[in-house]
C-alpha cells in the first residue's frame, strides 16, 4: 500500500525489464477501462455492444494483476503486519528477514507450479470462453510464468539485501 | 482444534512479518489438505489462483482504484477544500468541518484513505495552522475524515465484502451513503465538543460572501458530477457496478485531462500504481479464499454457531462480542485483510442468527474504520505523522479521542437503529 518512489535496488536489465512490464500492465488498465466506457455508452446511446466485452475484460484482468505481480513484489508492496518489527533486532532481524524472503518465494513459487499445472490442463481439455472462444490455456501459462518472475524478484531482493548488509554492517 | 492451530500458525507467521496475502494462502492450503488430502488441496488451490482473476465482476476493483488515481492527480483537493472552507470555515473549529467534509468528498471519489489523508493534510493542515489551530486537533481532523471515504460509495471494500459474501453491491452502496453522512455528522458534533470545551483550539475563519460561497462551489462542479453520476448509475439501475468503475475512471480521466494536471509520466504513474495496488489487493484476496475453503471445510463457522447456541448467548451479544473482536484485531491487523479474513468465518453465524447480509456489511466496514484512528496502530495517524513531522503521534492520538467517540455512538445507532443502513437499499431494490 505504501508508495515507494524510489526504484528497488536492482540491476540495470532489471529495472527495464520492470519498466516495460509497468508500461505494458498500466495501457491494459487503461484500454480495460477504455473497453468498459464504450461498451457502456454503444450500449446505452447507440443501441451498439461490443461482442464478449466482458469476456475480453475478463482476461484482461487476469493479465493485469498477474503482470503487475512482479511490480508489487518489487516495491515491496505487499501488505504485512509491522507491528512487531521493533523486536526483532540485529542478528534476528536478519535470521527473520531471510526466512520471511524463503517463505514468500516458496510461496510464490507455489502460484507458479499450481497455475502450471492448471494450464497443462486448460490445454489437454482445450477449454475456452464460451463467446469468443479465447483459450484458457495460455493465460494460465502466463500468470504462471508472471509468478515465477515475482518468485526470482523476491530471490533478487533478498541477495540484494544480504550484500547491502555484508558492505555496509549494522546500519539498521 | 486443526482451525485452532490453523490460526496460531497464520498469526505466528504474519507477526514475523510474511506478507498477509502469503500467510493466508499457505495456512489455507495445508489446512485444506489436512481434511482432503493433498491432492484435493493442489487441485481447489489451481482453480483458485486461476478462477478469482479471470472475472469480469471483479474488474470493478482496479477500475474504481484507478478513478482514485485519476482525482488523485487532478490536484481538486484544493477546490474542494476551499469550497468546503467557504460554507463552514467562519464557525468556531469550522476549519475542522471543513476539513471532515472535504476528507469526506474526496474519498468518496477516490476509495482510498491512505491517498485521502496524504493529499488533504498537504492542503488543510496549513489552513489550520494559519488559524492557530491546535496541532493535536488539526491532524485528528484529518485522520478522521480520511476514514470517511471508507464507507460512502464507491468503496473498494464494500465491494470485496460483496464479493467474498455474494451480497448485491449496489445494494451496499446504497446502504453505506447514510451511514456515511452521520459519520460526517456525528464528526461535525465531535469537534463542536472540542471546540466548546476549548475555544482556542478551532478559533472561527473569516466569513465569506454568499456570492463566492456559490463560485467557491462552481470550483468542484465536475467531482460532484462524477459522484452523482457513479452513484446515481448505480441506485437508479441503469449501471451495474462495474459499468460505474469504467464511466467513473473515464470521467475522472477526463477531469484531470481538462485541468491540464496530465503529463504522459503521471498518467503513466497513475496506470502502473494503479496495477500494482489491484495485485496486492487480489493476492490478499487470493489468500483469503484459501483460507476460506479451509475454515469452512473445517466447519468452523458452524462449530461457532453450535457453541453460541450451546452458552445460549443473545444474538445482540453475539455481535457485541464481534465488535470487540475486530477492535482488537484492528490493533494488529491492517483493515483489508482484516475484513477479508474474518467475514467468511462471522457471516454464516450472524446471518444465520438473522442479521440482513448488507447490514452486517456495512457494520464491519464502520468497526474496521475505528482501526484506522485507534492506537496503536492506527494508520492514518501514521500517515499524518509522517506529512507532519513536527506533530507528536501521541499528540494526534489524543487529538483522536473525541472522534472515536463518535464513531461508537455511529456503530451503537447502527446496532439500535439498522434502518439507518437499510432504509435507501429497501427504497432502490
Amino acid at each position: 500500500m505504501r508508495s515507494v518512489n524510489a526504484t528497488p535496488e536492482s540491476s540495470r536489465l532489471a529495472r527495464l525489464l520492470l519498466l516495460t512490464l509497468g508500461s505494458v500492465v498500466g495501457l491494459l488498465i487503461f484500454s480495460m477501462m477504455l473497453l468498459t466506457f464504450t461498451d457502456v455508452i454503444g450500449r446505452y446511446f447507440l443501441n451498439l455492444s461490443i461482442r464478449g466485452a466482458h469476456e475480453i475484460t475478463g482476461v484482461l484482468l487476469a493479465v493485469i494483476v498477474f503482470g503487475a505481480l512482479p511490480l508489487t513484489t518489487a516495491f515491496r508492496e505487499h501488505v504485512k503486519v509491522s507491528l512487531f518489527d521493533t523486536a526483532f533486532r540485529g542478528r534476528a532481524r536478519v535470521a527473520r528477514d531471510v526466512v520471511v524472503a524463503l517463505i514468500s518465494l516458496v510461496t510464490l513459487a507455489g502460484f507458479a507450479w499450481l497455475l502450471w499445472d492448471e494450464a497443462n490442463q486448460l490445454a489437454m481439455y482445450g477449454d475456452r470462453s464460451l463467446f469468443l472462444r479465447i483459450p484458457y490455456a495460455p493465460i494460465a501459462y502466463f500468470m504462471s510464468l508472471m509468478s515465477g518472475l515475482a518468485a526470482l524478484v523476491v530471490l533478487a531482493l533478498l541477495v540484494n539485501d544480504m550484500v547491502d548488509l555484508v558492505r555496509k554492517p549494522r546500519r539498521s | 482444534m486443526v482451525v485452532l492451530t490453523g490460526f496460531i500458525a497464520l498469526f505466528l507467521l504474519l507477526f514475523c512479518g510474511l506478507p498477509i496475502a502469503f500467510g493466508l494462502a499457505l495456512v489455507g492450503f495445508f489446512g485444506f489438505a489436512f481434511y482432503s488430502g493433498f491432492g484435493a488441496s493442489l487441485a481447489m488451490a489451481g482453480q483458485v489462483l486461476f478462477d478469482t482473476t479471470l472475472s469480469y465482476d471483479l474488474s470493478v476493483l482496479p477500475l474504481f482504484i484507478l478513478m482514485g488515481a485519476f482525482i488523485t492527480q487532478s490536484r481538486m483537493s484544493d477546490e474542494l477544500y476551499a469550497a468546503s472552507n467557504a460554507f463552514l470555515g467562519h464557525r468556531r473549529g469550522g476549519l475542522a468541518m471543513a476539513t471532515v467534509s472535504a476528507c469526506g468528498g474526496f474519498s468518496a471519489v477516490c476509495g482510498s484513505s491512505l491517498a485521502t489523508v496524504a493529499t488533504m493534510s498537504k492542503v488543510a493542515l496549513p489552513q489550520m495552522k494559519r488559524y492557530g489551530y491546535a496541532d493535536g486537533f488539526a491532524a485528528a481532523s484529518v485522520a478522521a475524515g480520511g476514514t470517511l471515504g471508507v464507507l460512502i460509495p464507491p468503496s473498494v471494500i464494500l465491494v470485496l465484502y460483496g464479493i467474498m459474501t455474494q451480497t448485491d453491491i449496489g445494494a451496499l452502496f446504497a446502504a453505506g451513503l447514510i451511514p456515511g453522512l452521520l459519520g460526517i455528522g456525528l464528526y461535525f458534533l465531535a469537534i463542536q465538543w472540542v471546540t466548546y470545551r476549548n475555544p482556542a483550539a478551532g478559533p472561527p475563519g473569516e466569513r465569506i460572501q454568499w456570492r463566492d460561497r456559490w463560485r467557491a462551489l462552481g470550483a468542484v462542479w465536475a467531482v460532484l458530477l462524477l459522484f452523482v453520476l457513479v452513484l446515481g448509475g448505480i441506485y437508479g439501475g441503469v449501471f451495474t457496478p462495474t459499468e460505474a468503475a469504467g464511466m467513473g475512471a473515464a470521467g475522472a480521466f477526463l477531469i484531470a485531462l481538462a485541468r491540464g494536471t496530465l503529463t504522459w509520466k503521471t498518467f503513466l504513474a497513475a496506470l502502473v500504481e494503479t496495477a500494482r495496488t489491484s495485485a496486492m489487493m487480489f493476492m490478499v484476496l487470493i489468500g483469503a479464499m484459501l483460507f476460506a475453503n479451509f475454515v469452512n471445510i473445517a466447519r468452523f463457522p458452524f462449530l461457532l454457531a453450535d457453541l453460541a447456541t450451546g452458552f445460549d448467548l443473545s444474538p445482540l451479544v453475539i455481535i457485541l462480542v464481534i465488535m470487540m473482536i475486530y477492535i482488537l484485531l484492528g490493533c494488529v491487523l491492517e483493515s483489508l485483510s482484516m475484513m477479508l479474513l474474518t467475514v467468511p468465518i462471522f457471516f454464516p453465524l450472524v446471518v444465520g442468527l438473522g442479521f440482513d447480509p448488507v447490514w452486517f456489511g456495512i457494520f464491519v466496514v464502520v468497526v474496521i474504520e475505528i482501526g484506522l484512528i485507534s492506537p496503536p496502530l492506527g494508520l492514518n495517524a501514521f500517515i499524518i505523522k509522517g506529512m507532519a513531522p513536527h506533530i507528536s503521534l501521541g499528540n494526534i492520538f489524543s487529538g483522536l479521542i473525541p472522534f472515536i467517540g463518535a464513531d461508537i455512538v455511529r456503530i451503537l445507532l447502527l446496532l439500535f437503529f439498522p434502518t439507518i443502513a437499510l432504509f435507501l437499499p429497501r427504497l432502490f431494490h
